[in-house]
């Protein structure tokens, strides 16, 4: 064919032409495919270079960016150890680690604590991160018009003293065996003083990372602070995106747009891909105790046996399975079960709905309706379906009332307005909420005060740890609520992508030690 | 171009043919619905975690759901509650519609004829969701309120169908001669007008069924129908949502129950529509074809 064109050609232009065409074509061309040869070299390179940056999937948008007034887990996912720090901190596996504080002194049984601060420390807007800013900070969490979620954290707190720019002395009311685990939560982080009008909005803290954009309903994007005063971290960039449909999320992580998804909100999806040999999967632990809770101070849940009654109707395994494909553990008591001083005590209420059938006809309740309150999770909305279809099988009727987060926290855990709820307690050794007559599930009990009042002021390890044991047993023995299990901290990263906390300790996304291979 | 006369047998006949199949698949779905009062494979409320996401089987016909339900069985004791929510719906809209749209087109008042209107042209803005929507932040979510959002969005539908077919008759020589014979226009609107009306009133019915299917169905996806344990087609499908690439019948199966009484709805919309349409039927049942 190309014989033809040419022997064609050359009868029209002549054989001479021919060749200077070529020459010329191949002078024009070759330069061509050289520079696009070397572009596409260029390109493969450019993509070769390791990440800087990770896309983070969240299933929650924080309702604002102030961890010091709100109880919100998400905004703690997003600022714990990236923007904000305290003086101590967790690590991936719940120890408790010096942080702000390089170092501290403990002296008058353990009333009084003395710690040095690392030097030069700075917030995102340049000032100076000292022992006076410590102390405001933890003045402003325990004063009587502090609006602080955790509150009670501080209140063993009775003076603090600035003696140096590095140097700060905490005293306490008694000892506190738990006051450096205290210091740790993202309730007890150091703020800028100046920065107290905004810290709704514009969070300035004294992390790795600052704040650069909160795109609402979608994004915030943190940006490496190239004035850390400590170690630098790995990634320039972060950013967090906000999906709580199941399907999408699933999308997002086959397309590859989202590099980890560390709490994905579809469990029944993560084997599925985790065949994807570009991802895998984190299966930790959380801290994150899943109750049926129970209004104790409402009829007829005030009498213990007909809340025995609806803990043997439940069969945790079935929940565990139906609810989280597998993913979770059952507990018997509000403890965790990687927690050093964890009993088992899961045979407190053993699923048996014919005793469970008798205890309630002992109890003289008949044709017993209530209703459960169920917040958005999934271990909410199918494990309420589940434990319904439960407990008619001994005669109780069920309704369920789906809520948003919203609702949920007016109605039920402000408001005490409800029967029954599930919900995931996912702070870190909670156990004390049962000892405040206040709380939610109304429970209101003077033996367990006083076993909380002693731990606090114990430190001797043997001693704590035996009345934890007892702390446990009672809320068993008791059936305050239903324990059904600890949540698992089940998700999905890129292979590539390291440093991703396996297990959640506390409620945080810590990226400082988060890095791409290669 | 070339006129075909079509013998009017055959326009009979396919209108036959859809009126016969459209009605053996909605009787087949109601049947089987019916039958679930009595009977049903396996309680479609017992749960069987163990067993779960089977796909059919000799043990589960139509296999099992992500909490080891019975699927045939759960179809079949939703097909009652997504066929009377849409049954009443249509009913509402229905009652509440042909009054209003006979009021609107024979009382002389231009004002009252546009208060009707307007009227019901804001209630159509709001789409049946929206509405459940509203209703539901009002009541609580439920069967009830499904029927009455799919119920008060299908008003304004029967109001203009009503209305703008009783706009026709209205200057009708028949109905002057009832005029002149003394009868009184409430009178004339029963006896003279809806009887003439009737045939468009029932094809919109029939299309407004099919439409109400899917907005049941719809509501149920989104929470806002049925509540657990009734089973509804709706949830079914939003439980299989993110399930689909484990067990695929999950979804498929009360997709196409939907799809299938839909299609029954339809075809025997479309059977009436080929028997009753007022105007093919003057046409002298013959097509234009275009053969050129």
């Amino acid at each position: 064919m190309t014989r033809v064109f040419f022997s064609v050609l050359s009868r029209i232009v002549g054989a001479r032409m021919i060749g200077l065409i070529m020459r010329l074509m191949t002078a024009l061309i070759m330069p061509l495919i050289m520079a696009t040869t070397m572009m596409a070299a260029m390109v493969v390179h450019v993509y070769a270079e390791t990440r800087q940056d990770a896309v983070i999937g969240l299933q929650l948008e924080p309702p604002h960016l102030d961890p010091t007034s709100a109880a919100a887990g998400a905004i703690d996912q997003v600022l714990y150890a990236n923007v904000y720090e305290g003086l101590t901190r967790f690590t991936e596996n719940g120890d408790i680690i010096p942080h702000l504080a390089a170092s501290w002194d403990i002296s008058d049984e353990g009333r009084r604590y003395q710690f040095t601060l690392h030097q030069d420390m700075r917030f995102h807007d340049g000032s100076t991160l000292d022992a006076a800013a410590v102390k405001f900070s933890l003045d402003r969490a325990r004063s009587d018009t502090s609006t602080n979620a955790q509150n009670a954290l501080f209140q063993g707190i009775s003076n603090i003293t600035v003696n140096a720019p590095d140097q700060l002395t905490i005293d306490l009311k008694q000892p506190d065996g738990n006051f450096l685990f205290k210091l740790a939560w993202g309730d007890a982080v150091i703020i800028a003083p100046d920065n107290v009008d905004q810290l709704k909005q514009s969070p300035i803290g004294s992390g790795p990372f600052k704040l650069t954009s909160w795109i609402k309903g979608d994004r915030i994007l943190l940006q490496k602070n190239p004035d850390y005063w400590g170690m630098p971290v790995a990634l320039d960039q972060v950013t967090f995106r906000f999906i709580s449909d199941p399907v999408a999320a699933m999308a997002a992580m086959q397309t590859g747009e989202i590099d980890a998804f560390p709490v994905f909100p579809a469990p029944e999806n993560l084997a599925m891909l985790a065949t994807d040999t570009r991802l895998k999967l984190i299966n930790g632990s959380t801290e994150g105790e899943t109750i049926l809770a129970i209004n104790n101070a409402r009829p007829p849940f005030d009498q213990r046996s007909v809340r025995q009654a609806i803990a043997m109707a439940i069969n945790k395994q079935d929940i565990i399975d139906g609810a989280m494909f597998g993913y979770g553990t059952p507990i018997g008591s509000h403890f965790a079960p990687h927690h050093p001083d964890y009993i088992d005590l899961t045979n407190a209420a053993p699923y048996d709905p014919a005793v469970a059938r008798q205890m309630l006809a002992d109890a003289g309740i008949t044709d017993l309706h209530l209703t459960i309150s169920l917040p958005p999770p999934v271990y909410a909305r199918r494990g309420g379906e589940i434990i319904m279809a439960q407990l008619s099988q001994i005669g109780i009727k069920v309704t369920l009332e789906p809520l948003e987060w919203a609702q949920w926290l007016e109605k039920v855990f402000r408001n005490k307005d409800y029967d029954l709820t599930i919900v995931s307690h996912t702070e870190p050794f909670d156990i004390d909420i049962y000892a405040r007559p206040d709380y939610y599930f109304k429970y209101d009990n003077a033996p367990f005060q006083s076993i909380m009042a002693e731990l606090d002021i114990t430190t001797d390890p043997t001693k704590r740890r035996d009345l934890l044991h007892q702390a446990q047993r009672h809320i068993a023995d008791d059936q305050v609520n239903v324990y059904l299990f600890q949540l698992a901290n089940a998700g999905i990263t890129k292979t590539d992508l390291v440093g991703i906390w396996q297990h959640a300790p506390t409620q945080a996304m810590d990226m400082t030690g988060v890095y791409w291979k290669n | 171009m070339r006129v075909w006369r079509i013998s009017p047998f055959l326009i009979a006949s396919a209108g036959r043919r859809n009126l016969i199949s459209g009605g053996v698949i909605l009787g087949i779905i109601s049947l089987a619905g019916l039958i679930s009062f009595f009977w049903t494979p396996a309680d479609p409320t017992i749960m069987n975690i163990s067993n779960r996401m089977q796909p059919p089987s000799m043990a589960a016909w139509l296999g099992t759901d992500h909490f080891g339900r019975d699927i045939l069985s759960q179809i079949m004791a939703a097909t009652p509650v997504t066929l009377s929510v849409a049954l009443v719906g249509v009913m509402i809209g229905m009652i509440g519609g042909i009054p209003l749209g006979l009021m609107a087109a024979l009382i002389h008042k231009p004002f009252f004829d546009h208060v009707l209107t307007r009227g019901g042209d804001v209630l159509f803005a709001f789409p049946a969701i929206i509405m459940a929507m509203l209703l539901t932040a009002g009541f609580g979510a439920g069967i009830s309120i499904a029927m009455l959002a799919i119920g008060l969005f299908n008003i304004p539908v029967f109001l203009r169908i009503t209305r703008a077919a009783a706009m026709q008759q209205r200057h009708m020589t028949y109905i002057h001669s009832a005029r002149l014979a003394g009868k009184s226009m409430p009178r004339i609107a029963c006896e003279h007008i809806l009887p003439n009306i009737a045939p468009v009133i029932i094809l919109q019915a029939s299309i407004q069924f099919s439409l109400a299917i899917l907005a049941e169905a719809g509501l149920s996806y989104l929470g806002l129908g049925a509540q657990p344990p009734t089973p509804s087609w709706g949830r079914m499908l939003a439980d299989s949502q993110t399930m689909i690439g484990l067990a695929p019948h999950m979804a498929i199966i009360p997709g196409l129950t939907i799809m299938l009484t839909v299609i029954g709805v339809n075809l025997i919309g479309e059977g009436l529509r080929q028997r009753l349409d007022p105007y093919r039927s003057r046409q002298a049942n013959y097509v234009e074809m275009d053969i050129s």
